[in-house]
This record gives C-alpha cells, sequence and structure tokens, in this order.
C-alpha cells in the first residue's frame, strides 16, 4: 500500500460518491460532504481488507461509522439522515461479487457462483446489522422538540 | 376548528406523504411528517396507515355545524429516487411544526416543491459516466478502463433515462439496460480498448444497484413496518435479478458467438 494508490483510491471514491449523489438529486450544499462520506466508507474498507481483516467485519466496521456519521451530520446539517447514509453506504455494497456470481451463474460454474452468492448475502447481512445496530444507539434530542413532544 | 381548514389541512399533509414516497422515503418519515403537520394545525382526532405503496389517512373533526368524516387514500404506483425533495419536504415540515407557517404558505410552498423543474438530463448523464468511471477504477480497472466505462455509462444511462417514463415491468427495463452495458463492453473488449472486461462491466453496475432500496428496507423492519419492508427487499431483489440476468445474457450469446 504505497502513497499513489492511497491517494487514488481516496479520489476515486470522492469522484464515484459524488456523481451517484448528483444521479438521486441530493442538494448541492450536502454534495461535498456526501463526497466526504463515501472516502471515509471505502478508505475503512480498504484499508482493513489490505491488511487482512476479514470483508464482512471490515463491512461492518464501515457501514457502523457510515450510520454514526450520517446521524451526525443529519443533526447539524438539518437534512434527512438517508441523504447521508446512501451516497456513504454505496462504496462497499458487493457490486463486484453481484458480477461474479451472475457471470459464473451463466457461464456454468455452479460452485464458484455458489461461493460469491454466498460472500454477498454475508456482507449484505453486516451492512444490516451495521444499520439496525447504530440505529438503535439512542442520541439525544434538541430541547425544543422535546417541548413539542410533551 | 372549523370544517374546510381541517379538510385543507387533511389535504395538505396526505399530498406531503405522498410526495415523500414517491421519492423514495422510508415509512417512519411519512408517518412523522404527516402528524407533524396535523398536530401543528390543531388536528387531535385522526388516523393514518402507511404502506410502500398507499397512505391511508382519516379524521373526525367535531365544529358547531356537527360531527365531519374526511378520509383521504392515496395511491403511489411508481416511485422514483429523489433526495432533494425528501430534504425540501423535511424542511417545511420543520417550519410548520415551528409555527412559522400558515396553511396558505404551506400549500404554496408544497406546490413549489412538487413543480420543480427536474433535473437537466444532461446533467444526469455526466454524472453517470463520473460515478461509473471512477467505480471502475476504484474495483481495480485501469484508468483506460475506467474512460471506456465512463463512456458507456453515458451512453447506456440515456436509455434507462427513457425507460424511466415508461410504464414497463423494472425486471425488464433494468435487464436491457444489463444487455446494453454488458453488450458495449464486451464489444470494447473485443476491439481492445479496454483490458478487463469484468471492472467495465462492474463499474457500470454499480449505479444501478439498488441501494435506496436496501437501505430503506432495512430501516422499515427495524421500525416495525414488516410489510413495507418486505415490499423494499423484493424490489431490491427483482432489480438486481434484473441487472444479473440482463449481463449473463449478452455473455451467454458473446460466449456462443465466441468473442470471449
Amino acid at each position: 500500500m504505497d502513497i499513489v494508490s492511497i491517494l487514488i483510491n481516496v479520489a476515486v471514491s470522492f469522484l464515484s460518491t459524488f456523481g451517484y449523489c448528483i444521479i438521486f438529486n441530493i442538494p448541492k450544499k450536502q454534495l461535498v460532504f456526501c463526497g466526504l462520506l463515501g472516502i471515509v466508507s471505502w478508505m475503512i474498507y480498504y484499508v482493513m481488507t489490505h491488511f487482512g481483516v476479514d470483508e464482512v467485519l471490515a463491512t461492518f466496521c464501515a457501514t457502523s461509522a457510515i450510520v454514526l456519521f450520517s446521524r451526525l451530520l443529519a443533526r447539524f446539517r438539518k437534512c434527512p439522515v438517508t441523504i447521508f447514509l446512501i451516497p456513504g453506504i454505496i462504496p462497499i455494497v458487493p457490486g463486484s461479487l453481484i458480477y461474479y456470481t451472475a457471470y459464473n451463474f451463466f457461464t456454468g460454474n455452479a460452485a464458484e457462483s455458489g461461493s460469491y452468492g454466498f460472500r454477498v448475502i454475508k456482507i449484505v447481512f453486516a451492512i444490516v446489522f451495521a444499520i439496525i445496530a447504530v440505529f438503535a444507539i439512542p442520541m439525544k434530542r434538541k430541547k425544543k422538540k422535546q417541548k413539542n413532544d410533551q | 376548528m372549523e370544517n374546510e381548514l381541517s379538510i385543507r389541512v387533511i389535504d395538505l399533509a396526505s399530498k406531503a406523504g405522498r410526495l415523500l414516497l414517491e421519492s423514495g422515503s422510508d415509512i417512519t418519515r411519512v408517518e412523522d411528517t404527516i402528524s407533524h403537520i396535523l398536530d401543528a394545525f390543531g388536528i387531535k382526532d385522526y388516523d393514518l396507515y402507511t404502506l410502500t405503496n398507499g397512505i391511508f389517512l382519516s379524521s373526525l373533526n367535531k365544529s358547531k355545524e356537527g360531527k365531519h368524516d374526511y378520509t383521504r387514500i392515496n395511491t403511489i404506483p411508481s416511485q422514483s429516487t429523489n433526495l432533494g425533495r425528501i430534504d425540501a419536504i423535511n424542511t417545511l415540515s420543520r417550519d410548520i411544526a415551528a409555527g412559522k407557517c400558515t396553511i396558505d404558505e404551506a400549500e404554496t410552498r408544497l406546490d413549489k416543491i412538487e413543480h420543480a423543474p427536474p433535473m437537466k438530463t444532461v446533467v444526469r448523464l455526466l454524472a453517470t459516466a463520473l460515478a461509473s468511471g471512477a467505480f471502475c477504477i476504484m474495483f481495480g480497472g485501469g484508468f483506460i478502463d475506467g474512460a471506456v466505462c465512463a463512456v458507456i455509462g453515458f451512453l447506456y444511462y440515456f436509455i434507462a433515462i427513457r425507460f424511466e417514463r415508461t410504464q414497463l415491468s423494472k425486471l425488464l427495463t433494468t435487464g436491457v439496460c444489463g444487455i446494453i452495458f454488458a453488450t458495449l463492453a464486451i464489444l470494447s473488449y473485443h476491439f481492445g480498448l479496454c483490458q478487463n472486461l469484468d471492472k467495465v462491466i462492474i463499474g457500470d453496475i454499480m449505479p444501478l444497484i439498488p441501494g435506496l432500496s436496501t437501505v430503506n428496507a432495512v430501516r422499515d423492519i427495524a421500525a416495525g413496518d414488516y410489510l413495507s419492508g418486505a415490499v423494499r427487499i423484493i424490489d431490491a431483489v427483482v432489480i438486481t435479478v434484473g441487472i444479473a440476468v440482463g449481463v449473463g445474457t449478452a455473455i451467454i450469446v458473446f460466449t456462443a458467438v465466441g468473442i470471449i
């Protein structure tokens, strides 16, 4: 892992998330923050898998960080949390594994296809549990809102 | 409370909910928004039931003229992703809940949000090209692969946008998109424009991945809206299968021809 490949990965994860956000019409004010979240999630995943950590655990950690940052950003930027959550998660969605599953399925390598499919399912479960777990952490609501609730 | 006013408030709230669901919001946000608006304008006696493709809202208003029932049912046949609209409605609902907005202002602002001009097609195409190219390099492709991937992304998304306006099945439209970009990728690989066929195809798959449906499914199920969550899961699976079948068809055909 040299400095050039790190810089390329940072740049590319920012650009891909940025482009993805424009497709889904995310407000211009939030675009840069979404790009930064893309960098965070991809770099956590990239560094962890580079040092030999299991990809499922790496996905879990990256997703947890993203959900946490999304909730904080949603609080400070006064936006729905979805706006930050979707772009942040996109880089670690197992798009490549889905392709290899389909490729091996259609070229007749049943065993290969099955093993890739199994990895997809494990990673999706890691994402799901990270989202549920971090959303369950209570965060203090603003005082104004509490008054309204009462 | 005057009956006419209560009808206007209910219409406003259910319209806000419909726009949220159309733009790809989760159920909890829709229900929160509707009840915030109703609470802010003083409607207390109401029942609300929300599904992924429908909102049922009924209220009982007691005034001097007697009791009045009023019910609105909204059907949401098709959904697209427009996170900017969700943000705008969120801001509006915050303002209403804080009492900064009268009913007239709220109606005008909601109309404005509904009729906001859609994004320019060129911008979306360039964004797709940028995203696909960057994803391709991110997953291990070279810079030339990224460039080829970006051009293919630009071309096939043009067709994907055309499909959005039709009422065809999602399985079919994503499948056709998959066939188109896989064919373009295989041909450019065959003529030596790119080195890694798999990375180019992966880069073009990424913008189609049903990220929003998956996240919404998880959040709906975590919030206890199992029915809506199940609908979202089916949506995500259908789109993924559509992409896989499309790409797979192109691979089978070109393997049979002998190009790859």
